[in-house]
C-alpha cells in the first residue's frame, strides 16, 4: 500500500443491508445524471447473464466430438483466466474468410518479419524469427448467431529451458453473444468481432493491429470504461459470489489533482454483504438488469462511506473495479478470475464495444 | 566557340582507330581528339550515331582508365540515344574479359541512368531486364542498378524470384533506400508478392548523385531540341497540393491510410474472359480512371480516398454497399477516437487536415455523409466555439434535410447556445454557415430528399429495383417529412436568433450586413431553386434595417421586401392553378399565411405612409406596425414631431443625397428648402437615387403606389 492511497475497508458491522436505507429518487440523482456522457445512450436495463448456451449448437455434433469440444472449450476457459488482458474494440472485419486462416497466418507472420528487419525490435530478447498462427476458438459462443472467436498465437521459435516454445503474445477476438440487442448493420461482406483481448508483447500487439487494418480495413481501438460502465459491472457481477475463496469487492476512485497527498481511494468491500444489498435492490425474478437499480446499488455503497468517512465518493471518478468475477479498469485491463462467469463477462464487453462502434456510425 | 565539324569528326576518327596509340603521353594526337571531345561534349553535345560510335571507346578496354573515363563523361547526347548504344554499353557491362574494371561499370550504369530517358526505342532495351538484374548483387552497381531497374520495370518483370533476391539483400545489407525504392515499384505492381511495408514518408528513395551531369545533359537537350519535353514531366499526376505548415514528420501521427493494395485477400487469378483487376495505386490519371474503370481494385483501406482526387471520383460512381460502409466505419471511428476522446491539441496539422479532407470529399459527393453528420452532433455538445472553427462550421454546411425538430434538437439548439455566448464575429460566421446551409438545402438536399422518396416508394411496389438508383451515396432511411416545412421552420429559426442578436450587439453593421445576406438568400430560393415559399424576415429586423443609417442596407431590405411581394403574387397563381402534393400545398400556406402577409403589408403600408406620403401618424384603416399618436410622441420627446419627419428626403440613410441634389438644384433655380423641392421634384430624387446604385428605392415605390409605374414613364 503506498504512502499516497488511502485504503478503506468497512467494518461488516456497518455495512447497512437493509432495504429501507436505501436513498430515493432525489438524492440521487444529482451525481448520477451529471456523469452521464451528454450524447451516449445507456440503455435502460442490460441482461446479466445470456440465455443458456443455445442446444442447437451442439444438436448435430456426435458424442464423441461434444467430447473434443468440452476439451477444447475448457482449454480456452483455462487460458483465458488469471492473464491481464488489453481490452480493444474493433470494427467488422471486411471480406474475412474463415476458410482462409492458414494462408493469414502465413501472411501475418510474413508481415511481422518484415517488421523485425524493418529493425523494430518486436522481442525485449531480440529473437529474430517467431512462429505466427490464427485459429478458430471454441467455447466462447454462446448464441447461434456469434461468429466463430479467433486466437492470434504467436510464439518464440526458440525453445525454452523446458523444451516449449515460449508465448510471445496472444490474441482474442470475439463476440458474444450480444448481436441480437445491437447489430451494426452492414452487408454480409464483414464479420463482426467488436471485442478484441490481447495480452503479450505491445509493440507486436500494436504491429498485428495494423495489419488487421491493412487486411481487413478495420478500425482497432483501445477500449476505455467510464464511471457508469464499471459500476454496471460491479452490480452484475456483485450476485457472482464463489463459495470457496471468494475475493472481496474492491472500488477505486480518483482523486483530482488539486488533492494533494492522496492519489487515489480504495474501497473494500466484502463480497457477502455486497450481494446482499445487491439483492435487495434487485429484483430476483428477471434476468436484467435495471439502471435504477444499478445507480441505487452503487449510490447506497457510496452513501455508507459518505456517512462513515464523510467523503463523497459519487463526486470522484470510479476508476478500477474488483470482483471475485474479474477485475477491470478505466483504461481498459481487464483480469479474469473463475471459468464459471467468463462467458457474462464477455457478453458484457461484447456489447459495450458495439455500443461504442454503434455510437460512431449512428445505426 | 562551337567546335567544327571536320574537327570533332577528325578526333572520333582518332579515338576509334585501331592504330592510335594507347598510352596517352606523348600522344599529341589522343590528347587532341580528347580535349575536342570534351569540348564539344559541352558545347554541343553528339549526335546519337556519334555516341554508338564512341561507347565503345569508353566501355572498351583499349585505353587507360582515364582515357576511358573522359570519354564517357563528355558523352552528352543533343538528340535521342539509340537502343542499340544501350545494348552495347550492357554488353560491355557484362563482359567477362576485358570488360571494363568495376568502377567504370559504375560510370557507364550512372551514364545509362542519365540518358535512359532518351533513348528512343526503350522496348528493346527492356529485353535486358534480364541481364541487368543479377547485377545487382555488386553492391558498388547495386544503388545505380536498382535506379534503373526502376525506370524499367513493367508488369512482367516482377516475379517472385526477383522479389525473393531483393528480399534476400536487404536481409543481409538492411534496408537500403535504393532497394526499398526498388521494391517499391514492384510492391505496386504486384502487390500480394511483396510483403514488406514500405514507408510512404520517403519521397526519393535514390540519391542524385550526378547532378551536375544531368544538368549538362538537360541544358544541351534544350538547346537543340526546345519543344521536346522530357519524360519527367510527360504524365500529369493528380495530386493533392497541401498548404498546411508540415511539422516534424516524427510527432506527426498520421490520420488518413495511404493507397495500398490488398496483401492478404490478393486476387485470384482472374477466371477466364475476365479482366484482371488493376490496383488503384496504378491509376494515376484520369485517363487510366477511364481506361479501367470496369476492372479497379479498391485499396485495402478505404479511407485512402480523402486524399486521391481520383478515388473520390470512383467512390461517387461506385454503387457497392460495403465500401461505403468500410468508409463510414473506419470515419466514426477515427473522428471519435481523434476528436472526442484525445485532447484537441494533440496532433493538430493532422486534425485539421483530415476535417478539409472531408470537406473537400463532401464537396465532390454533393451531400453530407451520415457519420460526419453524426460525429458533428456529439461533437457539438462539448464544442467551445474555437477549436477547428473553420472546418466544424464547413461541415454545418453540408447537413442533410431532415425534420426540423431532429436537425434543431442535434445541430440548432447547440449551436445557438454557442452562438449567443460568443462574439459578433462568431455569430456573423455562423450566420454565414446558415445561409450556406440554407442554399445546400434548397439546391441539393429538399430534391434528392423528393426522389429518394420516390424511389422507396418504387421499391415498396417492385422489389426487383435495386438500390443502385438510390442517390443517395449512402443509405439512410428516409423519412416522410416535407423538406419545404424544414425550410420554412429553418428561416423563422434563423429570424428568431437573429433578432436577439441583433439587439445584443446594438445592430452591430457586421451583424446586420450578414443578417440580410441570409434573408437575400432566403428570398431568392423561388427565383435560383424554384424553392415555392415567401421567406419575409422578422418584423423587428425589417424596421432595424428600414431606418437604417446606412443607404445600402435601407435598399437592401427593400430589395427584400419587393422580392417577397413577386413571391407572394407568384405563390397565389400557382396554389390556384396547379394541383400540388397535399404537404407542399401546407408548406406553401404556412409560408403565405394571413399573419405573414399582413406583416408585410403593414411594413409596406408604413414606408408609404412615412416616406412616400409624408404622414406617420396616418389613419388605422390599412394594417400597420407601428402607430404613432401626435400628442403621446410629444409627451414623450418633449419636442413636436413633424408628420414627414421620415419622409424620403429626411431618411437618416438618404439624408446626404437630398443634401445634394438641394445643392445642385440651388445654384439652379435658387430656390428654398428641400421639402420644396421635394414635392415637385419627387421623380427627380428618385432618378438621382437610382443614378446613384439606389434603383430599389424607385422599383419599391413604382411597385406599391397604384399608378406610379405608368405615370413616371
Amino acid at each position: 500500500m503506498s504512502a499516497r492511497e488511502a485504503r478503506f475497508v468497512t467494518p461488516e458491522a456497518q455495512v447497512i443491508t437493509n432495504k429501507r436505507f436505501s436513498i430515493g429518487g432525489t438524492l440521487l440523482k444529482t451525481p448520477w445524471t451529471r456523469r452521464h456522457t451528454p450524447y451516449a445512450k445507456t440503455p435502460k436495463s442490460r441482461r446479466i447473464a445470456g440465455p443458456e448456451k443455445s442446444a442447437a449448437l451442439d444438436v448435430s455434433l456426435s458424442s464423441a466430438e461434444r467430447r473434443d469440444d468440452l476439451a477444447q472449450e475448457e482449454e480456452t476457459l483455462s487460458g483465458l483466466v488469471n492473464k491481464t488482458w488489453r481490452v480493444y474494440q474493433m470494427t467488422p472485419l471486411y471480406n474475412f474468410k474463415y476458410g482462409k486462416l492458414k494462408e493469414y497466418s502465413r501472411s501475418l507472420s510474413k508481415y511481422l518479419q518484415a517488421q523485425i528487419q524493418k529493425g523494430i525490435e518486436l522481442d525485449p530478447n531480440a529473437e529474430v524469427s517467431s512462429d505466427v498462427k490464427i485459429t478458430e476458438v471454441k467455447g466462447l459462443n454462446m448464441a447461434e448467431e456469434d461468429n466463430v472467436a479467433l486466437k492470434v498465437t504467436v510464439r518464440s521459435k526458440q525453445k525454452a529451458a523446458n523444451g516449449e516454445k515460449k508465448v510471445l503474445l496472444t490474441m482474442l477476438l470475439c463476440c458474444t453473444d450480444a448481436l441480437r440487442e445491437c447489430k451494426p448493420t452492414c452487408p454480409d461482406s464483414f464479420t463482426i468481432l467488436p471485442l478484441m483481448l490481447s495480452n503479450g508483447n505491445m509493440t507486436m500487439g500494436n504491429h498485428i493491429n495494423n495489419w488487421f487494418k491493412t487486411s481487413f480495413d478495420c478500425s482497432v481501438q483501445k477500449m476505455v470504461f467510464n464511471s457508469i460502465e464499471l459500476a454496471w459491472m460491479v452490480s452484475m457481477w456483485a450476485s457472482l459470489v464463489p463459495e470457496r475463496s471468494a475475493k472481496s469487492v474492491e472500488l477505486t476512485y480518483k482523486v483530482p489533482d488539486e488533492v494533494e497527498g492522496l492519489d487515489r481511494i480504495t474501497y473494500t468491500i466484502d463480497p457477502h454483504d455486497c450481494k446482499a444489498i445487491w439483492e435487495s435492490v434487485h429484483d430476483e425474478s428477471k434476468d436484467m438488469a435495471e439502471a435504477d437499480e444499478v445507480s441505487e446499488f452503487v449510490l447506497s455503497l457510496e452513501k455508507h462511506f459518505d456517512v462513515v468517512f464523510k467523503t463523497h465518493l459519487s463526486s470522484l471518478f470510479l476508476t478500477r473495479v474488483g470482483t471475485s468475477v474479474a477485475y477491470v479498469s478505466t483504461e481498459g485491463k481487464l483480469k479474469l478470475f473463475t471459468k464459471k462467469h467468463i462467458h457474462k463477462v464477455l457478453r458484457y464487453l461484447t456489447e459495450l464495444a458495439l455500443e461504442k462502434i454503434q455510437a460512431g456510425t449512428g445505426t | 566557340m562551337a567546335v567544327a565539324g571536320p574537327r570533332l569528326e577528325k578526333a572520333i576518327r582518332v579515338v576509334t582507330d585501331p592504330a592510335t596509340e594507347k598510352t596517352l603521353r606523348k600522344n599529341v594526337h589522343l590528347q587532341m581528339a580528347l580535349d575536342t571531345l570534351e569540348e564539344n561534349g559541352r558545347e554541343n553535345g553528339f549526335s546519337s550515331d556519334q555516341i554508338d560510335v564512341l561507347i565503345d571507346v569508353a566501355c572498351g578496354a583499349k585505353y587507360a582508365e582515364t582515357v576511358c573515363m573522359r570519354v564517357l563523361k563528355s558523352l552528352i547526347p543533343k538528340e535521342d540515344v539509340s537502343a542499340f548504344t544501350v545494348i552495347k554499353a550492357v554488353s560491355w557491362i557484362n563482359c567477362l574479359h576485358k570488360g571494363p574494371p568495376l568502377t567504370r561499370k559504375v560510370f557507364i550504369i550512372r551514364w545509362l541512368l542519365l540518358v535512359y530517358d532518351l533513348v528512343d526505342n526503350q522496348d528493346q532495351v527492356h529485353l535486358l531486364y534480364n541481364m541487368l538484374f543479377p547485377m545487382i548483387e555488386y553492391v558498388p552497381l547495386c544503388p545505380f542498378l536498382c535506379h534503373l531497374l526502376y525506370k524499367m520495370t513493367r508488369e512482367d518483370d516482377v516475379v517472385i524470384h526477383r522479389v525473393q533476391k531483393l528480399n534476400t539483400l536487404i536481409k543481409e545489407m538492411g534496408d537500403q533506400s535504393h532497394l526499398l525504392g526498388l521494391l517499391s515499384v514492384y510492391k505496386s505492381f504486384k502487390p500480394h508478392l511483396v510483403s514488406v511495408p514500405i514507408p510512404r514518408s520517403r519521397k526519393a528513395f535514390f540519391k542524385k548523385v550526378d547532378r551536375d551531369w544531368a544538368e549538362r545533359i538537360k541544358t544541351i537537350q534544350q538547346r537543340t531540341r526546345p519543344d521536346h519535353t522530357g519524360a519527367d514531366d510527360m504524365t500529369l499526376q493528380f495530386q493533392m497540393t497541401d498548404t498546411e505548415p508540415t511539422g516534424p514528420r516524427t510527432k506527426r501521427r498520421k490520420l488518413v491510410p495511404e493507397i495500398e493494395s490488398q496483401t492478404v485477400n490478393a486476387p485470384a487469378k482472374p477466371l477466364e474472359g475476365m479482366l484482371e483487376p488493376k490496383p488503384f495505386e496504378q491509376i494515376k490519371t484520369v485517363d487510366d480512371l477511364i481506361g479501367n474503370i470496369e476492372r479497379i481494385e479498391l485499396p485495402c483501406q478505404i479511407a485512402g480516398v480523402l486524399d486521391n482526387h481520383l478515388l473520390q471520383f470512383y467512390v461517387g460512381y461506385l454503387s457497392d454497399r460495403s465500401a461505403d460502409h468500410r468508409l463510414s466505419f473506419w470515419l466514426a471511428n477515427t473522428l471519435t477516437e481523434e476528436f472526442l476522446s484525445r485532447p484537441a491539441n494533440e496532433n493538430l496539422h493532422e486534425k485539421i487536415r483530415l476535417l478539409r479532407r472531408i470537406l473537400v470529399f463532401e464537396d465532390k459527393i454533393k451531400e453530407g455523409i451520415p457519420v460526419v453528420e453524426r460525429f458533428i452532433h456529439r461533437y457539438l455538445l462539448q464544442w467551445n466555439g474555437d477549436d477547428f472553427r473553420e472546418c466544424i462550421l464547413g461541415l454545418l454546411t453540408r447537413l442533410r434535410i431532415q425534420p426540423f425538430e431532429v436537425l434543431n434538437e442535434q445541430v440548432f439548439e447547440p449551436l445557438r447556445q454557442i452562438f449567443f455566448r460568443s462574439s459578433v464575429y462568431f455569430k456573423c460566421q455562423v450566420l454565414v454557415v446558415y445561409k450556406e446551409l440554407l442554399r445546400n438545402f434548397a439546391a441539393h438536399e429538399g430534391r434528392r430528399h423528393t426522389s429518394t422518396k420516390k424511389l422507396s416508394e418504387q421499391m415498396n411496389s417492385n422489389p426487383y429495383l435495386t438500390s443502385n438508383e438510390s442517390v443517395f451515396l449512402y443509405e439512410t432511411p428516409v423519412e416522410d417529412f416535407e423538406p419545404l416545412t424544414t425550410i420554412l421552420e429553418f428561416v423563422e429559426h434563423v429570424s428568431e436568433i437573429s433578432v436577439v442578436a441583433l439587439q445584443l450587439e446594438g445592430n452591430h453593421p457586421d451583424l446586420v450586413n450578414h443578417t440580410l445576406m441570409f434573408f437575400e438568400t432566403a428570398s431568392t430560393l423561388q427565383d435560383n431553386y424554384d424553392i415555392p415559399l415567401m421567406l419575409f424576415p422578422s418584423p423587428s429586423i425589417c424596421n432595424a434595417c428600414l431606418f437604417s443609417f446606412d443607404a445600402s442596407i435601407f435598399v437592401r431590405i427593400l430589395d427584400i421586401i419587393l422580392r417577397c411581394g413577386a413571391a407572394v403574387r407568384k405563390l397565389k397563381k400557382a396554389r390556384s392553378t396547379s394541383d400540388l402534393d397535399d404537404s407542399v400545398a401546407a408548406a406553401i400556406m404556412q409560408s403565405i399565411s394571413q399573419e405573414k402577409i399582413q406583416s408585410m403589408n403593414a411594413h409596406i403600408t408604413d414606408v408609404v405612409h412615412a416616406m412616400w406620403k409624408n404622414n406617420i401618424f396616418f389613419s388605422q384603416s390599412a394594417p400597420s406596425l407601428f402607430t404613432l399618436d401626435k400628442p403621446t410622441l410629444m409627451k414623450l420627446t418633449g419636442t413636436s414631431i413633424e408628420a414627414d419627419v421620415f419622409a424620403l428626403p429626411h431618411h437618416p440613410a438618404l439624408v446626404g443625397y437630398a443634401n445634394r441634389i438641394v445643392k445642385n438644384m440651388r445654384s439652379r433655380h435658387q430656390s428654398g428648402d428641400t421639402t420644396d423641392i421635394w414635392v415637385e421634384r419627387k421623380d427627380e430624387f428618385l432618378n438621382y437615387l437610382e443614378k446613384h446604385k439606389l434603383s430599389q428605392v424607385k422599383h419599391f415605390f413604382n411597385q406599391f403606389i397604384r399608378g406610379r409605374a405608368e405615370s413616371s414613364k
